[in-house]
């Protein structure tokens, strides 16, 4: 069901360092927070704690920016999909093999608590809508912008942007095929709009999407998350 | 009043060439001022046949006066798929049949593309 367990039946077979899941040590809340505060300092662990962030589509592009950001310690994530897992997934999103099926939202929390027993996650599954948008995000501070759609990705900014002028939102654009991993760059559009991507690779032109260069372009998006999150506005 | 009739310090600068008028569009920008539009007949002779630019992505482009719907639809790019920014603002969708680009703009029009 989980990476824990995943692992620890794969483990069996060789020397197993743990006799069972149930053995095995899940570390405490403040052994989290403590392992995080000596990596990130304390302040900014502070300001990651305190913040929602809202991931709209949890496809190659915001299955990986909700793991980067799970692993970062931000306090609540906020994930949002109406698809469920397919197998044409599994070579770039964050699912398991044995996830096929069920809802992106379920699984993916699955995955991010095995990760980060302690955030909190808030899921939707529902397709984002202009007439739904005012009212799933209103309670989260950025909004990454990980849809498949150009028509999808161009609804979510324009809504964002329009409703809620005090948010930010983090999108992206070009980001198919096998072009060099140099042209995928995060430029700042407004002062409350970031876009991640090369802004030309359609997938419908280029030949397929391959998992590093989304999962590049999903470390983009989270990495200008946490910047906005650290108060660092400048790309 | 004609243009050679004012004290010289009250005469705004008639912008020579084309570099010059953009440099003034954008420092005006920056300012937050109007230094257009060229109404009256205070310069008059002096721009005449001149042709204001606005920045869209990075290259000066003659649309001062067109609407954004315009624009658009001159460089084939479907509104369902963009979104503009003018002057660090974005610019609501129901109002690209309204919003009309002035000279000193600087326009960004993002083209979504597939994938993710």
């Amino acid at each position: 069901m989980n990476f824990l367990e995943k692992e620890n039946s794969a483990s069996a077979e060789n020397e197993p360092r743990h006799s069972s899941a149930e053995e095995r040590h899940i570390p405490s809340r403040e052994e989290m927070q403590r392992a995080l505060e000596e990596r990130h300092g304390v302040e900014l662990q502070k300001k990651f704690a305190a913040a929602s962030v809202a991931v709209c589509g949890l496809g190659g592009l915001g299955s990986n920016i909700a793991v980067s950001l799970a692993r970062a310690g931000v306090g609540r994530l906020h994930l949002i999909d109406f698809d469920r897992v397919d197998i044409t997934n599994l070579h770039r999103q964050q699912y398991a093999a044995n996830q096929l099926g069920m809802d992106k939202t379920r699984a993916l929390q699955d995955n991010l608590r095995a990760i980060a027993p302690y955030i909190e996650i808030v899921t939707d599954t529902v397709k984002v809508k202009e007439d739904n948008l005012r009212e799933l995000l209103a309670g989260d501070d950025v909004i990454c912008e990980a849809f498949d759609h150009a028509e999808n990705k161009a609804m979510l900014v324009n809504g964002v942007l329009e409703y809620f002028p005090e948010k930010y939102i983090v999108a992206a654009s070009g980001m198919a095929g096998i072009s060099p991993a140099n042209e995928i760059r995060t430029r700042k559009i407004t002062p409350h709009f970031y876009l991640c991507g090369d802004g030309t690779s359609d997938a419908a032109e280029c030949s397929g999407l391959f998992s590093a260069r989304v999962m590049l372009c999903a470390a983009h998006q989270a990495l200008a998350v946490l910047r906005l999150l650290a108060g660092k506005t400048e790309v | 009043m004609s243009y050679f009739g004012i004290p010289v310090f009250l005469r705004r600068p008639a912008y020579g060439n084309p570099l010059q008028a953009r440099q003034a569009g954008r420092a005006a920008v920056r300012r937050k001022t109007a230094v257009y539009p060229l109404s009256g007949n205070l310069y008059e002779g002096s721009i005449k046949g001149e042709h204001f630019l606005v920045k869209i992505n990075g290259t000066d482009m003659d649309m001062d006066g067109k609407t954004v719907s315009e624009y658009l639809a001159l460089t084939g790019c479907n509104p369902k798929l963009v979104a503009v920014e003018r002057n660090e603002e974005i610019i609501p969708k129901a109002q690209y049949d309204t919003t009309v680009f002035e000279d000193g703009d600087t326009v960004e029009v993002v083209s979504f593309v597939g994938g993710g």
